[in-house]
């Protein structure tokens, strides 16, 4: 086993190994920036994609990667349609009728077999080395982005049967997604940008997105891989649920630490956990602030299955000296340091 | 008015308070409808009824008993009575008040929330106010510039989110700056007194007839 497999599965165990295992989330844009290159181009050739976050892999050297170019691509497959800005990452120009989304066939729709292509590149050149991991949105999401969040948030409370079958063909469409990544080695991470706690609540959440997630995560664990779940915002309407989730891990944005611990005090199985470090401070924080942040985020988490994240995915134009820091301070956290 | 119409008028600025908390946008519009049917004040209905049900919703939202998509709901509420009563409530302004002077209305910049902006202004265009809306998430850079264009008397910034409140400052500041003779009053649930003044605007009102109270005051027409 790698050292950086090592060091994923003792923080999965919470064994307390040192130096703790820690990766900075990137995304295409990120990636992109990083080599001066055009990110409207990477959003659409699976090398170009590969190479590029192959290459931010090699600069940073965390210990496992995701493969992300941006948050609408299955949202174009399924029917809505996009504007690509040159050097920015892409916006919806069209959005679908909730009752007009597609079902989509991974190898064929939108970019999706762009993103299978770039998925099987990375895992080749580097899934014996580190965890890779695909990243895939939550059927909420998808349907949510495709048919514009607002109108569909509304739907939940004026039409909640027609948001039930927008989310249901997400959902099939999603399997299938899952099912050929997972045919290609792909550990898979679950991103819910729009079901997130903060926005749904726990009643929404529950009854409109929790069943296709728990769905799909056991679906990648009965595959035999690492699964894994990203919630975007607030987590604390809904830490209790995500706390018991069928995931190896749940990578979350913002939350009670101390709420977490009391709620895996109870002797029954939870994922570890993935995060948070802030966005704002990854993006401007000297060293200092960065190490002082960081040894409050480990201290209060040690001896619990913790992998240090950033807390979302690094944002475009974040200076690499920044990203360089939060992981060498991190290979250098010792607990009593 | 009457004892009577006063206790209807009451009753009515309560149901559709209850009404936009209920996220009961045919209800809202239906009694939006009576206090025209009726002539009731529009304003009145407004202020008491529409912007009221939406302060509780905002209550609820703050206690996490409503979430994302029942402040939606509530908005459209809102949003459908006030279509409704906006006409009458515009006539009511012009037949109590003459011209007042213009003023400029924003949201900071990283905020996206625009209904306490909107009921801000429907109340100070009652008021025979001119409005200029520069909408929302709006740099200090682009409201500056637009502030060179009219003869703007007062500029309004609004923000929902204590995590916008240092935009909201250097919004102040970068007015203050380049435009020193115009009034810069503020607003928002995050915004106190003692902040306004910190920041060196010329004031701030809790609420949308606050608002007005204090726009009328700087503009030397209370």
């Amino acid at each position: 086993m790698s050292p950086a497999w090592e060091r994923f599965r003792a923080a999965l165990a919470g064994s307390g190994q040192l130096p703790i295992c820690v990766a900075p989330l990137i995304a295409a844009d990120h990636a992109a920036f990083l080599q001066n290159k055009n990110l409207r181009s990477i959003l659409h050739s699976a090398d170009e994609l590969a190479d590029a976050l192959i290459n931010a892999q090699k600069r940073y050297n965390g210990d496992f990667m995701i493969v992300f170019a941006d948050v609408y691509v299955e949202a174009e497959a399924i029917g809505c349609r996009l504007e690509f800005p040159e050097d920015a990452p892409p916006h919806i120009e069209k959005t679908c009728s909730p009752d007009g989304l597609r079902a989509t066939i991974p190898q064929r729709d939108g970019r999706l077999p762009m993103m299978l292509a770039a998925a099987k590149r990375v895992i080749a050149e580097l899934g014996e080395l580190i965890p890779v991991f695909a990243s895939i949105k939550d059927p909420f999401s998808v349907a949510a982005l495709a048919c514009g969040a607002e109108e569909f948030f509304e739907l939940l409370i004026s039409q909640p049967a027609l948001a039930r079958r927008a989310i249901e063909v997400s959902h099939q469409n999603q399997l299938r997604y899952l099912e050929a990544l997972l045919e290609m080695g792909a550990n898979v991470i679950l991103g819910a940008p729009m079901a997130s706690g903060g926005i749904l609540g726990e009643k929404h959440f529950k009854t409109f997105a929790l069943e296709s997630i728990v769905e799909l995560l056991s679906h990648i664990r009965s595959a035999g891989r690492l699964a894994g779940l990203h919630i975007c915002g607030d987590s604390d309407p809904i830490l209790a649920t995500i706390s018991r989730i069928p995931a190896h891990f749940v990578s979350l944005e913002s939350f009670s630490v101390e709420r977490w611990k009391e709620l895996l005090s109870d002797g029954q199985p939870h994922p570890a956990l993935m995060g948070y470090f802030p966005m704002d401070l990854l993006n401007r924080g000297s060293v200092e602030q960065i190490e002082a942040e960081m040894s409050r985020e480990l201290k209060a988490l040690w001896g619990f299955p913790h992998i240090l994240a950033t807390a979302c995915d690094v944002p475009q134009r974040c200076p690499e000296s920044q990203v360089q820091t939060f992981v060498k301070a991190a290979r250098r956290w010792r607990p009593n340091g | 008015m009457t004892e009577i119409r006063k206790y209807i008028a009451s009753e009515l600025h309560e149901q559709l308070a209850q009404a936009v908390l209920d996220l009961d946008v045919a209800r809202a519009a239906e009694l939006a409808q009576l206090v025209l049917d009726y002539r009731y004040s529009a304003r009145d209905a407004i202020l008491n009824g529409l912007s009221e049900g939406m302060r509780r919703v905002g209550d609820r939202f703050c206690s996490h008993e409503f979430f994302v998509p029942e402040v939606l709901v509530a908005a459209r509420a809102m949003y459908r009575g006030l279509n409704l009563l906006k006409p009458r409530m515009l006539e009511e302004g012009e037949a109590s008040s003459g011209y007042r002077g213009k003023i400029a209305i924003a949201v900071v910049e990283g905020d996206l929330h625009d209904i306490g902006k909107n009921v801000v202004k429907l109340m100070l265009e009652a008021e025979g106010f001119e409005l200029l809306d520069l909408g929302k998430n709006v740099p200090p850079t682009v409201i500056s510039e637009m502030l060179q264009k009219d003869n703007i008397q007062i500029l309004a910034l609004s923000t929902l989110m204590t995590s916008t409140l240092a935009g909201m400052k250097n919004t102040v500041a970068a007015v203050r700056s380049q435009h020193p003779q115009i009034k810069v009053i503020v607003g928002g649930a995050p915004v106190s007194a003692s902040f306004a003044n910190d920041i060196g605007a010329d004031g701030t009102a809790g609420d949308a007839s606050g608002a007005v109270r204090l726009a009328l005051t700087l503009a030397g027409q209370s």
